[in-house]
């Protein structure tokens, strides 16, 4: 079921609203380029994956139009299909053009997927990392509406995952204003996340993914401090394997 | 159940607890860790084996592709199909690149992977490659096939070199100036500018007219800066000039240092954290000039920053100004620059179509300075932007100023100074590492002292453009003035004409009068607070000027103009000093230009009149063109009679007799001798001897051969007629013809000889002697009585119509169809040799 979020970005992407797809690159762009390089792997060279994650996008753009949740598909997947034919075409392509492989212009074959695909699937590492890409779309919204040393201390505390103490002396405060302004982020990235969950889920599957990694965003029930641990772990834990993605892409580029 | 019993149970039992711990520890203790280094050993092997089948089959493929590809190269170089050759010649390269590759992997990479030595094939693998593919090439501009070649493409450089190219589009040379462009640079104030760099946009050869605006757009104030040296702009060429900086790109300086790191540290070493925050700094107080100078770079990028060695310390230079912008330019943002390296901010209002001075450039270029300081640290890419964490060895206040510099546009450093101060500070630390965000100045109360750095250009320069604006600022402050949420509400304001005040009436003396601030606008909405400075400032000027001129009462006066100009900084001349002064600047421009017009000639010798190589083989090739005319002619001549040639007589050294052949008649005659104005002889078709300055021996016929000599001369005989008649007949006997007819020693009453002589005259009676109808009529005569030959002797003729004996004669051989053309031949040669011993 669509919410107004979602049907509103929906929109602002049909009406060609530039902000809206280079939000839409910024959040998925990293996760389709990961897809690609994994199908890839040892086919096609950094510059050309970054030239198919762009030929996805292009393709998005033609076909957004005909894109209706109703019919229970994600986005998400969606998306993925849109890059997994951009990726088939270029290796028919690239096999045409070779003298002597027996293929002719349009063939479609998917033996190469099967060899990357890995112990989860691609569709279950993918859709893992279009959550994790919506919890770093959300962890940049925080960043830009805090204050530079809030988001500092939090970034400190739970994304380098310092202690309370040593954050403390390193910008020269006390420990309970570190808790304090810690705090002040987290809720602000409670909100935050809810939204981006809301708008980039297409889906009522999608919108629940938030409680089964761990991130409770239920906004009316008051956060023990149980609760927010656990939150900061699963943030802690999502940010860093979405860091491990993005390495391996830097790796490969 | 005894109490011993209950000890010993007790012992056992304490006994089974303690070596059930035991066996726990040395399960976690030695046991995983034994299997996990089992597992990573058969992990290792198992990827080495992959590896090695895996290359070792694409070796093979590459090998069989490129036993493929070689014949097709030779066999298009044989039909001459060039561009096809290239095209297979490039693949088989390929190929080769290929099979190297997997045999480099099989010989070294895999083995050294394998026992644990990846970093030995690090600096083959990637520093290597990377350096070479960045190193100085030998190529030329198109076209060029050396360096003199090409000197006039760039007029005043010598184009030694190239480096790789970018993605606009142009070619980058590096060049050696002239003596007469280095002492121009010199009285710019540029010095010891060895060489330099070219950077040329080539319209037929992948540059577009868009890169070519975008690139000119900044070169003014470039060139004030000092980034650029020269340039030329003109509608069939664009190019411009840089100082040449020797040295290695910072993204290879990054990687050696890491690899000279002790891994062990993961990250960089003392000595390599203290050359990177060297590097940075330079980087940042360069980026600070450029933002004083009112300039944008808005390409940094470790690519971009040159790491040269300066007196033995290492100096990092930013270098390539493509995309640099005016920061107050009216232009629209547009999203240039390097991924990771270009803030994302950026790309937003560049979509939302924001200008570029409704926002500060200046933010921009310093995220790209955090993101080259994370790079360096990191020795990766900021992939993350602002979120990118630093997981090396780094002291925590440098990830505080990389965190600050690359946090969002509102809340970053307010200028490259501020970080610079903050860089500046880690560097001077005894130990970084100890030192705290806290400690760094951006998080002080007070006012910092920004370090002074060393540019680029002299002084004056440095002075004229940068230090009026210097050290103004408030580093303190906390939060940059915002982001414009929508398009400035002034954007569409136009500029107010300038405020002209005349002086003069009579002369048009006038000042500008700076401009007053609107009541209406906000005071710092369009200047900063040197420029508010500056302009109270002059308003203090002009009220006192003003003051002056009420207390002079007269408008006009000189002591007071001169006073009012002097203290706004305006020198007064009169008319008479003006023109004179414009004389000498002209007279100086003449001279300048006579001394390099004088200069330019001699050590340069471009444009010379004097013979070069191109003359030599241009000549060459002339002479060479006519000696092949010359050889073709005469060829024809020797061997072909197709073609007629006339030849002067009066050119040979002996007289040699004529001959003409018509079908089958002969005739013989002494040109020069047969008029006075000697006529040229032409040869018909079939002539084979055109001319002969020597006589040649008369051949002798094997078979022999029957002919007939007729004689037209009056008896009696003179002598020199006999002579000749007797030589002629000598001769023929001599080469073997059997001669019958009026031969000198014919027997009287031989009657058979008599009429034989009488058939032929009546043959031909009537008939005009060498005409074609006199030679037919013989020839079908000679057929018919069986001879050979028919040799028929005749006198000249004088003016009146009388044989003139006294010349010599004429002789016509006719031969007979089925006699050969030895015969005739022969006949011939006789003849003209007995009456060449006769003249």
């Amino acid at each position: 079921m669509l919410n107004s979020l979602t049907t509103g970005f929906v929109n602002r992407l049909r009406a060609n609203d530039q902000a809206a797809w280079f939000e839409l690159w910024e959040t998925f762009g990293p996760v389709i380029r990961a897809q690609l390089m994994k199908w890839g792997k040892g086919r096609i060279g950094p510059e050309t994956v970054k030239d198919l994650s762009q030929e996805t996008l292009a393709a998005l753009s033609d076909s957004i139009d005909r894109y209706d949740p109703r019919k229970g598909a994600r986005f998400s997947t969606w998306l993925l299909a849109i890059a997994k034919h951009v990726l088939g075409d270029e290796m028919d392509r690239r096999g045409a053009l070779k003298r002597g492989s027996g293929k002719k212009t349009g063939e479609f074959d998917e033996s190469w997927m099967a060899a990357a695909r890995s112990a989860l699937g691609a569709d279950e590492v993918y859709e893992a990392a279009v959550f994790r890409a919506k919890v770093e779309a959300a962890i940049r919204m925080v960043q830009k509406e805090s204050d530079f040393t809030d988001f500092a201390i939090y970034s400190m505390r739970v994304l380098e995952c310092k202690p309370g103490k040593e954050v403390a002396e390193a910008l020269g405060i006390s420990e309970p204003t570190v808790s304090r302004r810690l705090a002040k982020v987290r809720d602000v990235l409670r909100r935050r996340l809810g939204e981006v969950i809301m708008t980039y889920s297409f889906t009522q599957e999608e919108l629940t993914e938030a409680n089964r990694n761990g991130l409770d965003l239920n906004p009316k029930r008051t956060p023990g401090p149980d609760d927010d641990v656990l939150f900061d772990d699963s943030i802690s834990e999502i940010y860093h394997r979405q860091m491990e993605m993005r390495r391996a892409q830097t790796v490969g580029f | 159940m005894s109490p011993s019993d209950i000890g010993i149970g007790i012992a056992g039992l304490v006994g089974v607890i303690l070596a059930v711990a035991i066996a726990v520890l040395l399960i976690t203790h030695l046991l995983v860790p034994l299997f996990r280094g089992v597992a990573w050993v058969i992990a290792r092997i198992f990827h080495f084996i992959i590896g090695m089948l895996a290359d070792a089959v694409r070796m093979i493929g590459a090998l069989l592709a490129m036993i493929l590809f070689a014949p097709l190269v030779l066999l298009n170089i044989l039909i001459g199909r060039w561009s096809a050759s290239a095209h297979f010649a490039s693949s088989l390269k390929g190929e080769l690149a290929i099979a190297g590759a997997c045999l480099y992997r099989i010989c070294l990479g895999h083995p050294a992977r394998l026992v644990g030595m990846g970093g030995l094939v690090e600096g083959i693998e990637q520093r290597f490659p990377q350096a070479v593919a960045q190193a100085p090439s030998a190529d030329m501009p198109r076209g060029g096939k050396s360096p003199s070649g090409r000197a006039g493409q760039f007029e005043g450089y010598k184009i030694v070199g190239s480096l790789p190219t970018g993605g606009s589009g142009s070619k980058l040379y590096i060049a050696e100036p002239d003596p007469i462009k280095r002492a121009s640079f010199e009285r710019g104030g540029f010095r010891g500018v060895d060489q330099v760099v070219i950077k040329n946009f080539p319209v037929d050869d992948g540059s577009n007219l868009p890169n070519i605006v975008r690139e000119s757009r900044a070169l003014e104030a470039a060139k004030k800066l000092g980034l650029v040296l020269d340039h030329e702009l003109s509608p069939s060429k664009f190019y411009y000039v840089m100082r040449y900086v020797p040295g290695q790109p910072l993204n290879v300086m990054i990687q050696q240092l890491h690899a000279q790191s002790d891994p062990s540290l993961q990250g960089l070493d003392d000595r390599g954290l203290r050359s990177t925050l060297g590097y940075v700094a330079d980087l940042v107080s360069m980026l600070d000039e450029y933002h004083k100078g009112g300039l944008w770079h808005k390409d940094v990028k470790p690519e971009n920053i040159i790491v040269e060695q300066l007196d033995g310390r290492p100096r990092a230079h930013l270098v390539d100004f493509g995309l640099v912008t005016p920061l107050r330019s009216a232009m629209t943002l547009t999203t240039h620059g390097t991924e990771y390296f270009r803030d994302p901010e950026l790309v937003r209002l560049a979509l939302r179509g924001v200008k570029v001075h409704e926002v500060d450039g200046s933010k921009f270029d310093v995220y790209a300075a955090g993101a080259v300081l994370f790079a360096a640290m990191e020795n990766s890419f900021p992939a993350h932007g602002v979120l990118s964490q630093v997981t090396r060895r780094c002291p925590e206040a440098v990830k505080w100023i990389i965190r600050r510099a690359m946090a969002d546009y509102d809340k970053r450093y307010s200028s490259a100074a501020q970080m610079l101060a903050d860089l500046a500070t880690v560097q001077a630390a005894r130990d970084p590492f100890a030192l705290r965000p806290i400690d760094l100045p951006s998080m002080q109360a007070s006012p910092v002292e920004i370090p002074q750095h060393q540019p680029d250009f002299s002084p004056e320069q440095h002075a004229a453009f940068v230090g009026a604006r210097a050290n103004v600022r408030d580093y303190t402050q906390a939060v940059p003035p915002p982001l414009p949420a929508d398009p400035a509400p002034n954007a569409g304001a136009k500029r107010a004409r300038p405020d002209i005040r005349l002086l003069n009436w009579w002369t048009g003396e006038h000042v500008v009068v700076p401009e007053a601030p609107a009541p209406d606008a906000a005071p710092n909405a369009t200047f900063g607070p040197w420029e508010q400075v500056a302009r109270n400032a002059g308003q203090k000027v002009e009220e006192a000027v003003d003051h002056a001129f009420a207390a002079a009462g007269i408008a006009g006066n000189a002591v007071v103009n001169d006073v009012r100009f002097r203290r706004a900084g305006v020198h007064l001349r009169s008319a008479r000093e003006q023109v004179e002064a414009a004389r000498a600047r002209i007279q100086a421009k003449r001279e300048g230009m006579k001394a390099r017009k004088a200069s330019c000639a001699k050590p340069l010798g471009r444009y010379s009149n004097k013979p070069g190589a191109g003359s030599f083989v241009s000549s060459l090739i002339v002479i060479g063109g006519i000696f092949f005319v010359f050889m073709m002619v005469k060829g024809n001549g020797s061997r072909s009679s197709s073609s007629t040639t006339v030849i002067d007589a009066r050119q040979t050294v002996a007289p040699a007799p004529a001959a003409t052949r018509e079908g089958a008649m002969e005739t013989i005659r002494f040109a020069s001798q047969a008029s006075e104005k000697p006529a040229p002889t032409k040869y018909s078709k079939k002539t084979k001897a055109a001319s002969r300055t020597e006589p040649a021996p008369v051949p002798v016929l094997e078979n022999g051969a029957k002919a007939l000599f007729v004689s037209d001369f009056p008896a009696p005989l003179t002598a020199d007629t006999r002579a000749r008649v007797e030589a002629v007949v000598e001769r023929l006997r001599t080469s073997g013809f059997e001669l019958t007819g009026d031969t000198p020693d014919a027997k009287e009453g031989d009657t058979e000889t008599v009429n034989r002589l009488a058939e032929a005259r009546v043959v031909v009676s009537g008939v005009e002697v060498a005409s074609n109808e006199f030679r037919d009529r013989l020839v079908g005569w000679v057929n018919e009585k069986g001879l050979d030959v028919v040799v028929w002797l005749r006198p000249q003729l004088d003016s009146t119509g009388k044989p003139d004996v006294t010349k010599a004669p004429i002789a016509y051989v006719i031969a007979a169809q089925q006699a050969s053309d030895a015969v005739r031949d022969t006949a011939r040669d006789a003849i003209a040799a007995a009456l060449r011993t006769q003249k």
